[in-house]
């Protein structure tokens, strides 16, 4: 079509540009291939779990779907909010337990640790995330949930239980079978990707940041604080959001420690809770009637939702971060 | 294989590792979880100054409890070693080994003259199933079996009841197979019309607890009205009055009950619950039958093994799991009173017999579940497993195919049951179900080809 434009100037070099014109545009036809088939498979997703899950919206209202808290599916009544909260908050716990001490991690691994531990030391937290969530699973079943039962859980009633408002968060029998326990062993499964990412970012300082700080006189505590982590805080919170994705859609591990059951919402940290994947993959095998399935993948289609709301928000809060910060910075 | 787990068991109770240490050699070992647990319990026994000394008194018993779990791992090895070489010697083996350790293997064989004996012609040479996964180590034997007396190829893949269902429904298999009858509504919206229910093996559930107070020999006695209690939440304490009646050792025990039931849905479940229904109105109108139901309390755990374990680690729980399950791991399990007011222990038999007093009452299409079951020695909370048919199929072949392996599964397979853990059907029961067989039909016409 554009094989003879006189624009390309003289006939033999023109000859080139032809050849390489259609080796580009068919390059060009493969990734536009790749980035439309990902675009279509999200909206193949999004469409099928529609229409699978259409029966349920029939059969009780949406406001009750997302709103309630009973699940029963012998009479037939599917509230998933118990489910929705199981998920958010054991995700919630796990990210505030991790970020801490995954950006310390690697604060230290980068500014202050010697050269030759970097290495090991990040090896081995990125081993974690490689173990496959079942192991997390049996691990937490047989040393987490004792150690939560016995040693933590009381610990924590002990010492924070009378104090009012934060007590009702640590009320009920301890049975290391709780939100709490699931949120803990989140925390480690997630701890590798934000402390991977955060050490990536940390790394991209430019070392005339550093300089400029050291030069005006400042302690090395003060140069990260004052330079490194205003420049990386775009970076980390992409970190965090990115672990606290995975949070909301582990399963295997969690199913192991939640409890798995659902019968009210107490806000006690102690009570066994359940989480949208878990009731996905305790219950779509067995599940015998149209409704009970299409409830059950309309559970996947509020998960869903719910993990793109967070990206969403992570997109926010990372353009507000760098908005605040000087041009010259890209990280995140 | 058994001598090192000796060795850490003797390790870990005597305390020269810790719980870290040991639970590092019991994987490197490929223990089962419930083997595993057994090791932590005897860890744990060892710091006694820890309230958590889950295991103290039935020592002995869990190192028994344990010992066989190995065994039981190392047939799974040889069969999966030698079963390269020569699967039928190593399945003879199995059916041994298994029977000696712990399995009444009673010599029944079928006496019938109406036996399934060698090929058929015309009769297609695969028959392909899908559904429940209770039943699934006897299908494997019974179609491993069945390839011998026929030559025809039985596959059959275990992916739940639900699933069962749905493949038979939708016509992409010969065959279903499901631990809960079929609802009206499922039958409704079969493709292919009827289906027939053909009881072909029974199990129970049975109540399993964790009182490291008790005796293990000496079972709990749990009546209709004191499991419906503990499930409903109204019975919290293992003191409680109505369990001390028939109970007295437990009048000491004043500790909480922490309730364990399946988080996934099963067949099990579904078992348990239509007792708890069928004994108390209360449960029937608010929590109801079906494979997984909205609890009123307690914990979830996943498949049998995952509510065996939550037992297993949480002392003062009750839980439930299936007869085999409990028969295989010897676990703790509690006698229940039946409807003629004797207190039974589960077992093959007290299943058979609580099946055979239903057989004057049961419905024909033999789809009725058989929970609290009338007669002097039965077993209350026993069901069938089911496989599934349609009563027009289009394919003639296949049709003679399945007929008479239904047939074989309701005879001669029957003598395996009571080996692998699981009850036979009845007589009774097997000579309504064979009239079923006979009334499978292509084109209008029985296809069954004996007599």
């Amino acid at each position: 079509m554009q094989q003879s434009a006189p624009v390309r100037g003289s006939s033999r070099i023109r000859l080139d540009v032809d050849a390489a014109g259609r080796g580009d545009r068919i390059f060009e036809g493969a990734t536009k291939a790749g980035a439309i088939a990902i675009l279509a498979l999200l909206a193949i997703i999004i469409l099928l779990l529609l229409f699978e899950s259409r029966n349920i919206f029939g059969h009780q209202g949406i406001g009750q779907f997302l709103f309630t808290t009973t699940w029963d599916p012998v009479f037939r009544e599917f509230g998933v909010f118990a489910f929705i909260y199981g998920t958010v908050i054991s995700s919630v716990i796990g990210l505030l337990l991790a970020t801490p001490v995954a950006v310390g991690a690697a604060i230290y691994i980068v500014e202050y640790a010697p050269r030759w531990l970097r290495s090991p030391v990040s090896f081995t937290v990125e081993l974690l995330a490689a173990i496959p969530s079942i192991i997390y699973g049996l691990w937490a079943v047989f040393i987490l949930g004792p150690v939560m039962r016995f040693h933590i859980e009381p610990f924590l009633q002990t010492w924070f239980g009378p104090i009012p408002i934060v007590g009702n968060l640590f009320e009920g029998t301890p049975i290391g079978r709780d939100i709490l326990t699931a949120g803990v062993i989140l925390a480690i499964m997630i701890l590798p990707t934000i402390m991977a990412i955060s050490r990536e970012v940390i790394m991209q300082v430019p070392d005339t940041q550093r300089d400029g700080m050291h030069a005006l006189g400042a302690t090395k505590w003060e140069m990260i604080q004052g330079a490194v982590i205003p420049y990386a805080r775009a970076g980390i919170a992409g970190a965090a959001i990115l672990g606290l994705a995975r949070a909301l859609g582990e399963t295997m591990a969690v199913t192991m420690v939640i409890g798995n059951a659902s019968t009210s919402i107490t806000g006690s940290l102690f009570e066994p809770g359940y989480t949208m994947a878990s009731a996905i993959a305790n219950q779509f095998r067995e599940a015998d009637s149209q409704v009970y399935l299409s409830a059950i993948i309309a559970i996947a289609l509020v998960l869903l939702v719910i993990a793109m709301i967070v990206n969403i928000l992570a997109r926010i809060l990372i353009y507000s971060l760098v908005g605040k910060q000087s041009n010259s910075s890209r990280i995140g | 294989m058994v001598s090192r787990y000796e060795e850490l068991y003797a390790a870990a109770i005597t305390g020269k590792m810790d719980r870290r240490q040991v639970l590092k050699r019991a994987f490197a070992l490929g223990l089962t979880i419930p083997a595993i647990s057994a090791l932590l319990a005897a860890c744990e026994d060892d710091d006694s100054d820890d309230s958590e000394a889950a295991a103290e008194p039935d020592s002995d018993d869990s190192s028994d409890d344990a010992e066989e779990m190995v065994e039981e791992d190392d047939n799974e090895d040889e069969e999966g070693e030698d079963d390269l070489d020569d699967p039928d010697e190593v399945e003879s083996d199995l059916d041994v080994e298994q029977a000696d350790a712990f399995l009444e293997d009673d010599g029944w064989e079928y006496e019938g003259d109406d036996r399934i004996e060698g090929p058929y012609d015309g009769e297609s040479d695969t028959l392909n199933g899908a559904g429940a996964t209770f039943p699934a180590v006897l299908y494997s034997r019974w179609f491993h079996e069945y390839e011998q007396v026929t030559g025809v190829r039985v596959n059959y893949q275990s992916i739940g009841s639900g699933g069962g269902i749905a493949s038979i429904s939708d016509g992409t298999v010969d065959f279903g197979a499901t631990d809960g009858p079929m609802n009206d509504e499922q039958l409704e919206n079969a493709s292919g019309g009827n289906i027939f229910h053909i009881p072909v093996a029974m199990g129970a559930v049975v109540p399993t607890y964790n009182i490291p107070d008790l005796d293990i020999a000496e079972p709990l006695r749990f009546t209709a009205e004191t499991l419906a209690g503990i499930y409903l939440g109204e019975i919290t304490e293992w003191n409680d009055p109505a369990l001390v009646e028939d109970n007295p050792q437990l009048e000491d025990i004043d500790q909480s009950i922490l309730v364990v039931h399946r988080s996934d849905g099963s067949g099990t479940t579904f078992i348990w619950v239509d007792y708890l229904a069928a004994v108390s109105e209360e449960w029937a109108e608010n929590v109801g039958v079906g494979t997984s139901v909205n609890w009123p309390t307690g914990i979830g755990g996943n498949g049998n093994e995952g509510v065996a374990g939550e037992v297993v680690q949480n002392t003062y729980s009750i839980g439930y799991v299936e007869l085999i399950y409990a028969l295989q791991n010897d676990l703790g399990v509690g006698e229940v009173r039946n409807q003629a007011g004797n207190f039974i222990l589960p077992s093959t038999s007290s299943v058979t017999a609580a099946a055979a007093a239903f057989a004057d009452s049961i419905d024909p299409q033999l789809r009725d579940r058989i929970v609290n079951a009338p007669g002097e020695d039965s077993f209350p909370i026993s069901g069938f497993t089911w496989l599934l048919a349609y009563e027009n199929m289009d394919d003639e072949e296949k049709g003679i195919a399945l007929t008479r392996m239904l047939w074989w599964c309701v005879t001669d397979a029957q003598r395996w049951n009571s080996g692998l853990g699981y009850a036979r059907v009845p007589e009774e029961i097997v000579d309504l179900a064979k009239e079923l067989i006979q009334d499978i039909k292509v084109d209008g016409e029985p296809i069954f080809p004996g007599e």
